[in-house]
């Protein structure tokens, strides 16, 4: 494993809580993952529908900031992911575009680099068994629905994460922990994701009916690997309970914090006292905490 | 001394508007051994044909050279004037000045002087040209028919009427096909069984036809008029001479598996026939589920068989039958649900395909046409049909149209709603595609009179919300996002080439095309015809079709078979391959290119028999001239009859004026 950690601009700024509980991972499981030095925001979901040039030149200074340490990436944010992975194949394909976005960049960058989320490197690197062997606190049967968004999956030949119909990488992940996962329709829809800024209603609808369907199949909580579906759903929860006047009162975590907390981490260092539904009851009453 | 007569065409003004024809004729007519050149409007027609009998007569011709179109148009037309008149038709060449000349160029000047190039070329070509004979093969007044749906059953009786033997092959243990297993067919909602179970008896009972039932083709050897087939029988632990079909077997066994004739929603026993109106009525052992094969427990079929008919050692038999021609009718498969997981295919009991869906409402289904959704029973309120699951989705199945889809989607919500009056029932669609006769009506029917409600977008994804299935998707004519409850989704899955397929036609030698259906040997001019003489093809083999046009091809196909096998011989373009077997050095290198298994290797003998040499050695019989064979050859010693080396040459040698 010869991984630099890119964590995104929403790692640090508004899902402190996701950089934390994944750095806490790296230490425990002695990862030796470390932060790049010079990664640059991906442009987030503005820059590629505003100039495809200045969109992908970001991420490919990103794979400049790998390179010039002799890493590949690591990436936590989906969006991220889906750009750098894009911008490797621009500069692979080596095109029009790679050639505009080498001018400005102002240099040749080579993208040979592996690309991978953080999911898939404990699911398929690091592996399932030895995970288990790791577990001292067991999520002793807490029923999660693994919630994935639309953007890790799809486009499926350039995330080429899992099945895009239905992922199972997380699921499996939290089950190695001793959760049950739920089986449910949901796992890949859209939760709106930056609709929420421009026309919050049709996100909430969105959401409200993950969550519905999350708690109509079983779940106690939701997990999660995006931070803005963890916005939609967590930040806003409270807003959709009172637009459908139904309560869900279910905590969404981030994947790393679950495990985290199998790893028996401190709460603390995880963060999960930084989510917005408070998972503390529900974790106590599993006898989790 | 050659005396050659050249003919230009005009072809109207498609040659004559860019060649100067009567410079070209003139000119040609001082080519050394041209003894008579003329340019003509129309050599076609019936009086340029004469014009060129006359000469040849007249000037007492010993080749000709027509200068018009592409031989692939008329070489057949004036080789047989020539015929007619009395020169060896193999003397008469043609130089291609339309295609290959006055449609491609616009400069007169330039066209006039290739046209007198290629005239050139093709009057050293004949006076190097030696007279051949047609070769004549004698035929085996037989045929075989490999695929027993309604196609194979249509393509047997029609050969069978002509006087002709037939053996139909059925890899399953009855004839029907997938027509068997529907409900109401559309146009004209006319119930599929007894169309067909009177069709499959008349077979029966034909005496030229003999079916082999749960048998397969092994290997074909040999070329059109002399086919030879090994068919496998496989072993069915029956013996369908001693049986009578009594039925007493299948009633007995104690062991009940899910039955593929009903598409996984009924049971069948370990020894069984698929369906009551089976043909031939005589049950098989299926031996992954018989205790007495898998277990020796049991044997209770053998005790009870009136007439002895059960043979635990049963094998598999090979059986070799010599044909004149082949149809193949091996038909389609459909694509299952689980190929579908977004529309909830393999994890919801209540998505069917189609097919299924034939199967639930059908009277001698499993339910005996009382229509109940398969979870739990109940009686749909509301369904829902998607069609082009799986076709016109390039991105992740078949680029292609199932083309019947639109019209049974049709027919089911008609069957739908006569079944459960006030039911819902919605079609999302693409597009409706009715084009064939009094389709249009019946899809306006179903939309108009019987209450289906069309839907135009697709749909995204099939869930479960409580107990209810929830179809979400795009209804692109009012651009709003739909979402129906519903308690059955109908998948019209896209229906596929079956399993098999390719290596059946490589045992045939045709060809199929990137999706594995059977490729016809020209898309409009030869639609039922393979690219192999002799082997004929109809039905959903080709690509998918409705019962109409299925039995349309096989009547086709059979009127094929039964003039290609009315005569006592068969006559074979005399163009094939010849070995000099005085420098052959039975390198088998032709062997190897031969697409066609046309060369084989020859011993030569002295007067006491004994073996000196081998030499290769072409069936004139297989080969079809394709030429692939010459190239390879190191000595030279393999050439093609009226394209030899001396011929070719003295073309390009002609062309380079040397
Ligand atoms: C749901 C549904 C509803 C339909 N409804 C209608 C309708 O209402 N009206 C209509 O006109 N059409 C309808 N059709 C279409 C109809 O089923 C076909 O047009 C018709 O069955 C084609 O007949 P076929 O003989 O070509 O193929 P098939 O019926 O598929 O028969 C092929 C036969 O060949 C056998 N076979 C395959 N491979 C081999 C092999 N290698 N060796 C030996 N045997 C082999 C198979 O076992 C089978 O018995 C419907 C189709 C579907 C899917
Ligand atoms: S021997 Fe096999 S087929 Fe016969 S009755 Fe027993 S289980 Fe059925
Ligand atoms: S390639 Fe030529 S030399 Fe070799 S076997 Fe064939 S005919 Fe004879």
């Amino acid at each position: 494993m010869n991984y630099g950690y890119y964590p995104g601009c929403s790692a640090k700024s508004t899902s402190p809580e996701f950089d934390a509980s994944t750095l806490a991972l790296i230490d425990f499981l002695d990862l030796g993952i470390k932060e790049l030095k010079d990664w640059v925001c991906c442009g987030a979901s503005s820059m590629h529908a505003v100039d495809k040039i200045i969109h992908t030149s970001l991420s490919a200074m990103t794979l400049d900031a790998a390179n010039s340490e002799k890493k590949d990436i690591m990436v936590q944010c989906p969006a991220c992911l889906a750009h750098v992975l894009e911008a490797k194949e621009v500069l692979n394909e080596n095109g029009e575009l790679a050639a505009d976005v080498k001018e400005a960049v102002g240099k040749e960058i080579e993208a040979k680099m592996k690309i991978s989320h953080f999911s898939s490197i404990l699911h398929d690197e690091y592996g399932l068994d030895r995970i288990k062997e790791k577990v001292t606190k067991s999520l002793n049967a807490l029923k999660v629905a693994s919630y994935y968004g639309c953007l890790i999956v799809r486009p499926q030949e350039l995330m080429k994460y899992d099945d895009p119909e239905n992922p199972m990488k997380m699921d499996d992940l939290v089950e190695a922990c001793g959760a049950s996962p739920v089986e449910w329709p949901f796992k890949t829809k859209c939760c709106g994701a930056g609709t929420a800024i421009s026309d919050t209603p049709i996100t909430l609808d969105l959401t409200y009916e993950i969550l519905r369907m999350a708690k109509q199949n079983g779940a106690e909580c939701i997990t999660v690997l995006c931070p803005l579906c963890h916005n939609n759903l967590d930040l806003r929860q409270k807003k959709i309970e009172e637009r459908y006047g139904e309560k869900f009162d279910l905590p969404i975590i981030y994947y790393t914090q679950l495990i985290g907390l199998a790893f028996g981490l401190d709460p603390k260092v995880l963060q999960l006292d930084r989510l917005f539904v408070d998972p503390f009851p529900l974790l106590k009453s599993k006898g989790i905490l | 001394m050659a005396r050659i007569g050249v003919f230009v065409c005009w072809c109207g003004s498609n040659i004559a508007e860019t060649v100067n024809v009567s410079k070209a004729s003139e000119i040609s007519g001082n080519i050394p051994g041209v003894v008579y050149s003329v340019d003509y409007k129309y050599m076609c027609s019936d009086p340029g044909q004469t014009l060129l009998k006359n000469a040849i007569k007249e000037h007492n011709l010993t080749g000709a050279v027509v200068a018009s179109c592409s031989p692939r148009m008329h070489e057949k037309t004036f080789r047989k004037a020539a015929k007619d008149a009395g020169m060896n038709p193999y003397m008469l060449e043609m130089a291609n000045i339309r295609e290959q000349c006055s449609w491609v160029h616009d400069n007169k000047d330039e066209g006039t002087d290739k046209t007198i190039d290629l005239i050139r070329m093709m009057v050293e070509k004949v006076k190097r040209n030696h007279p051949l004979e047609d070769i004549k093969i004698p035929v085996t007044k037989k045929a075989l028919v490999i695929g027993g749906g309604v196609a194979g059953i249509q393509a047997a009786l029609d050969i069978a009427a002509g006087g002709v033997p037939v053996v139909l092959v059925e890899r399953e243990s009855s004839i029907g096909g997938k027509m068997a297993a529907l409900d109401e067919t559309f146009p004209t909602l006319d119930c599929s069984q007894c169309i067909l179970t009177p069709k499959m008896v008349e077979v029966s009972q034909d005496p030229l036809i003999e079916i082999m039932s749960f048998s397969e083709i092994e290997k074909v050897e040999g070329y059109v008029g002399n086919f030879k087939a090994t068919i496998r029988k496989k072993a069915r632990y029956v013996d369908t001479d001693l049986c009578t079909g009594c039925g007493t077997c299948w009633l007995k066994c104690p062991v009940k598996v899910t039955s593929e004739f009903e598409q996984g929603l009924g049971k069948r026993k370990a020894i069984y026939i698929p369906f009551p109106q089976a043909i031939p009525s005589r049950p098989r052992i299926d031996p992954e589920n018989c205790l007495k094969l898998t277990k020796d427990r049991c044997g209770i079929c053998q005790k009870v068989c009136p007439t002895k008919a059960i043979n635990y050692d049963d094998v598999d038999r090979l059986v070799e039958v010599e044909v004149g021609a082949i149809v193949v009718t091996t038909g389609y498969k459909i694509m299952p649900v689980s190929e579908f997981p977004e529309y909830g295919g393999g994890r919801y009991k209540d998505v069917v395909t189609a097919l299924q869906f034939e199967r639930m409402v059908c009277a001698s289904g499993p339910t005996l046409g009382e229509l109940q959704r398969p979870s739990d029973g109940k009686l749909p309120e509301t369904v829902v049909f998607v069609k082009c699951v799986g076709s016109r989705d390039p991105e992740h199945h078949h680029s292609y149209c199932s083309k019947i889809c639109c019209m049974y989607v049709a027919k089911q919500t008609m069957l739908y709603r006569h079944k459960v009056h006030n039911g819902n029932c919605y079609v999302f669609y693409i597009d409706v595609r009715s084009n064939g006769k009094n389709y249009e009506e019946f899809v306006r029917r179903a939309q108009e009179k019987e209450g289906a409600q069309y839907i135009r977008g697709r749909v995204s994804q099939v869930y479960k919300d409580g107990e209810d299935l929830v179809v979400e998707g795009a209804d692109t004519l009012t651009n709003s996002q739909v979402k129906i409850k519903c308690d059955l989704v109908v998948l019209a899955t896209a229906m596929e080439a079956p399993d098999g397929i390719k290596e059946l036609a490589q045992k045939l030698g045709i060809s199929y095309d990137q999706n594995g259906f059977l490729t016809e040997a020209h898309p409009k001019l030869k639609p039922i015809e393979s690219s192999t003489a002799g082997v004929f093809l109809a039905g959903c083999a080709l690509s998918p079709r409705d019962i109409p046009d299925s039995v349309s091809e096989a009547s086709g196909a059979a009127a094929k078979v039964l003039g290609l096998l009315s005569k006592d011989e068969m006559h074979k373009d005399g163009v094939v391959a010849f070995v000099n077997e005085a420098t052959c050095v039975a390198c088998q290198n032709c062997i190897r290119v031969c697409p066609f298994v046309a060369i084989q290797l020859k011993d030569i003998c002295n007067r006491k028999g004994e073996v000196l040499r081998q030499v290769a050695d072409v069936n004139p019989g297989l080969c079809v001239g394709c030429g692939t064979c010459t190239p390879s050859c190191p000595s030279r010693s393999i050439e093609l009859k009226g394209f030899t080396d001396a011929e070719l040459f003295a073309e390009i040698n002609a062309l380079a004026e040397l």
